[in-house]
């Protein structure tokens, strides 16, 4: 144990030391600061004009979290999914001469922390918030400070180190969690056959003696309703259940056996996060521990230079199973239907309609983070910086596809929506074409703040220097659209918008093709 | 001393080891030999216990998964990681405390500075090159005095001046009788290394060769006589990875 504490303990101070050293530290610090003390306040206040300030209405909370937390835990511990390791921990702790469930309680400390912390946060929400009583406090501490991380603890070590279980026993358990949680979704049905659907009888739902007789995540939330709400027979009878239970899966999981099988799957586990963290750091989309599969296809090579890159980018795609379309194609098509209902059946939004499909299309532009496609793959390729052919050429064949994308993506907005509420055609092939000019800019933005301060600041400094600079791309281009309002209808302000796009679009990829005369400045 | 009885790994309904058993023993240095895809990867994954397997392996007589065999045993492995945020001495303190080793602070200043990780000491885990982490990870290896030692390719990354280093650590640990497994491409860089050879292909050991067997007859020549593909290994190709 003093193993992995030291090992703990040293990782943390060190984190720290290098956090410390680094502006942005502070920044967040004041943030968080900001929040902590603003929060608190203001949910004072509107928790007491709604009364919902009472110990009842924490359980509600609790319970809450509850649901949304323990079974999804239980079954990414029985997937042998929950616990995440690094690279470094196959590495050094794997082969050591520690016991493999010392090894998972290391990975589960930084869970136990976390734990501890929202537990107090909690505390202190209830004392501040819903005026809980001291041995309230005390009786809330015992259970989800001691009861809850041994049981939660117990079962992760037993999930993941029983050996005894096999492949079998374990689809046993996941099925069993699964089970639990269709008994919720059961009762929830039937509280809503009895008493519809209202803030109200969801409340009732939730302090329901069904919800808490279903085993283990049932019985925790009778415990939460013991302390906070009263003794019932119901509460007591599931508490003492509760109680039993953690401390006979607590026996089970110090008694067993582990020799290490679990590794395997942790190493596996291990690999895959970091292969998404990778990917997700350089804004790719990736999905855990799933390879993307590629059929058999062709191209036909036309021309030369940088275009090739151009019939590359074409080659994978048409080995990809859906080509370019994922699921936000489909996601687009289903939220212009939506909105295309929600305005053309509501009297009240007429007027409005004509700017639904503006709208919606600036909110995607400016609050949806970036994802890199293909193209950012081809700028951090050397082979891009070795092809004999101009930056510019390089960066327009690189993205080409890309605009193609935006192209799919507006017609996938605007039609439906646009059909639906009865948007004239020209108005809609316009926002199509303002929409492919944001997207444009946007991307060039991408790589012009990569290349600008990718090496000075983070993740965050940079998504929020490119918000930035894309509230001044939009800014510009709303300029265009009020002068072309004035001079005619919404069709000559979509010009006017479309004509100033066009003309930043191409001042940005101008500049982000000088940038990219090294590959450092992509790196 | 090293064994390995009737080892088989499958990945899925892949086999990638199948029945596998050899021995290496005390003060013996044996390399694990094949092409790519041979099951080498997965025979060293097996014995430092980090996937499942049907089978037996013993660590100096001791099931290879208990804590008293890997109390005994060090691994080297192919790809090195490090913690981000422990500094290089910072690993050397945890694999110390890890496996209960005691060790003088002149004894790890000499090992740091044959790998010329001395001036390097305070790096954290995050600042080092690849050829550094391998630097790395063969000290930790080496600091807890192990009875046997897994080293899987283990000269990938490093400079022609750690090379030499590491073989002459090899024949120090040969001399203390110390049980040394080396899977390696790099024919070349193990010809005066090695006691005992076993030439895999397709998850099955198809040649076992010891030096006193052999004489003077090349490794490389036995090697490309079993295996009649010379285009599957080069002197310093890539490494193998299951």
């Amino acid at each position: 144990m003093a193993t992995i504490w030291n090992l703990y303990k040293r990782t943390v101070r060190n984190g720290i030391k290098r956090a410390i050293k680094k502006p942005i530290t502070y920044f967040y610090l004041a943030l968080i600061l900001f929040y902590a003390f603003c929060i608190p306040f203001s949910m004072k206040v509107l928790l007491e004009e709604f009364r919902l300030n009472t110990p009842a209405d924490m359980a509600t909370v609790f319970t809450l979290v509850v649901f949304w937390l323990l079974p999804a835990n239980l079954i990414s511990y029985a997937k042998r999914k929950g616990l995440l390791y690094k690279n470094a921990d196959v590495h050094f702790l794997f082969s050591a001469p520690i016991s493999p469930k010392m090894v998972l309680i290391y990975a589960h400390l930084r869970n136990i922390v976390v734990g501890i912390v929202v537990c107090f946060i909690f505390l202190a929400s209830g004392i501040f918030l819903f005026h809980i009583t001291a041995w309230q406090v005390l009786a809330y501490i015992a259970v989800v400070l001691i009861i809850d991380n041994l049981m939660e603890g117990s079962l992760m070590v037993m999930l993941y180190g029983a050996e005894w279980l096999g492949e079998k026993g374990r689809k046993i358990v996941i099925g069993v969690s699964y089970l639990l949680l269709a008994a919720f979704v059961v009762l929830a049905f039937i509280a809503y056959l009895q008493d519809g659907l209202s803030l109200e009888s969801v409340v009732k739902y939730l302090h329901s003696d069904g919800v808490q007789c279903v085993p283990i995540v049932g019985w925790y939330i009778g415990a939460i309703h013991l302390i906070f709400m009263g003794p019932t027979t119901v509460n007591i009878v599931v508490t003492v259940l509760f109680v039993i239970f953690s401390l006979l899966v607590f026996v089970i999981a110090w008694k067993m056996p582990c020799s290490g099988d679990y590794y395997e799957d942790a190493m596996k586990f291990a690999e895959d996060y970091e292969e998404l963290r990778l990917k997700k750091l350089e804004g790719q989309t990736a999905r855990l521990g799933k390879k993307e599969k590629y059929g058999k296809a062709q191209v036909v090579y036309k021309g030369g230079g940088a275009k090739a890159i151009f019939y590359k980018q074409l080659l994978e795609y048409k080995k990809s199973k859906f080509f370019f379309f994922d699921t936000t194609t489909l996601i687009m098509v289903g939220l212009s239907i939506f909105l295309g209902y929600t305005f053309g059946t509501d009297p009240d939004t007429e007027s409005l309609r004509e700017f639904v499909i503006p709208a919606v299309m600036a909110y995607i532009v400016f609050c949806m983070s970036s994802v890199q496609g293909k193209w950012g793959k081809e700028l951090k390729s050397p082979y891009t910086f070795l092809l004999p052919d101009t930056p510019f050429r390089k960066l327009w064949y690189a993205t080409l596809w890309e605009h193609v994308k935006s192209f799919i993506c507006g017609i996938a907005i605007a039609v439906p929506c646009g059909i639906i509420l009865k948007v004239p055609v020209l108005q809609i092939a316009l926002s199509v074409v303002a929409y492919v000019c944001l997207m444009a800019c946007k991307l060039y933005n991408t790589v012009m703040t990569e290349a600008l301060v990718g090496r000075t600041l983070g993740n965050m400094g940079k998504q929020l220097f490119q918000m930035m600079l894309q509230s001044l791309v939009i800014g510009v281009g709303v300029m265009g659209a009020v002068v072309g309002m004035m001079i005619g209808a919404i069709e000559t302000a979509y010009i006017g918008m479309i004509v100033i796009l066009v003309l930043v679009t191409f001042g940005l990829m101008t500049a982000a093709a000088g940038c990219f005369q090294r590959m450092e400045s992509a790196e | 001393m090293l064994e390995i009885m009737n080892l088989t790994k499958k990945y899925g309904k892949t086999l990638a080891v199948d029945n596998v058993s050899f021995l290496v023993p005390d003060g013996e240095i044996g390399i694990l030999l094949g092409p790519n895809g041979a099951g080498k990867s997965s025979i060293i994954k097996s014995i430092a216990g980090l996937v499942r397997y049907d089978g037996q392996v013993k660590i100096q007589g001791l099931p290879g998964k208990t804590i008293a065999a890997k109390k005994v045993f060090a691994y080297v492995p192919e790809i090195p990681a490090m913690y981000d945020a422990l500094t290089v001495r910072e690993h050397i303190d945890f694999i110390l405390q890890a496996y209960q080793v005691a060790a003088t602070n002149e004894e790890i200043e000499r090992l740091l500075e044959r790998f010329e990780l001395l001036d390097k000491q305070d790096k954290l885990g995050n600042e080092l090159s690849k050829g550094m982490m391998q630097k790395v990870s063969i000290c930790c290896a080496l600091v807890v005095k192990p009875q046997v030692i897994l080293l899987d390719e283990p000269m990938v990354g490093l400079d022609p001046a750690a090379i030499k280093e590491l073989k002459a650590v090899v024949l120090e640990l040969k001399s203390q009788g110390v049980t040394v497994l080396i899977s390696t491409h790099m024919l070349e860089m193990v010809k005066e290394l090695w006691d005992v050879t076993f030439v895999m292909e397709k998850g099955h050991i198809i040649g076992t060769y010891s030096k006193d067997m052999v004489g003077a007859e090349n490794l490389e020549d036995l090697f490309f006589q079993v295996t009649s593909r010379p285009e599957d290994i080069s002197q310093d190709g890539p490494s193998d990875t299951q």
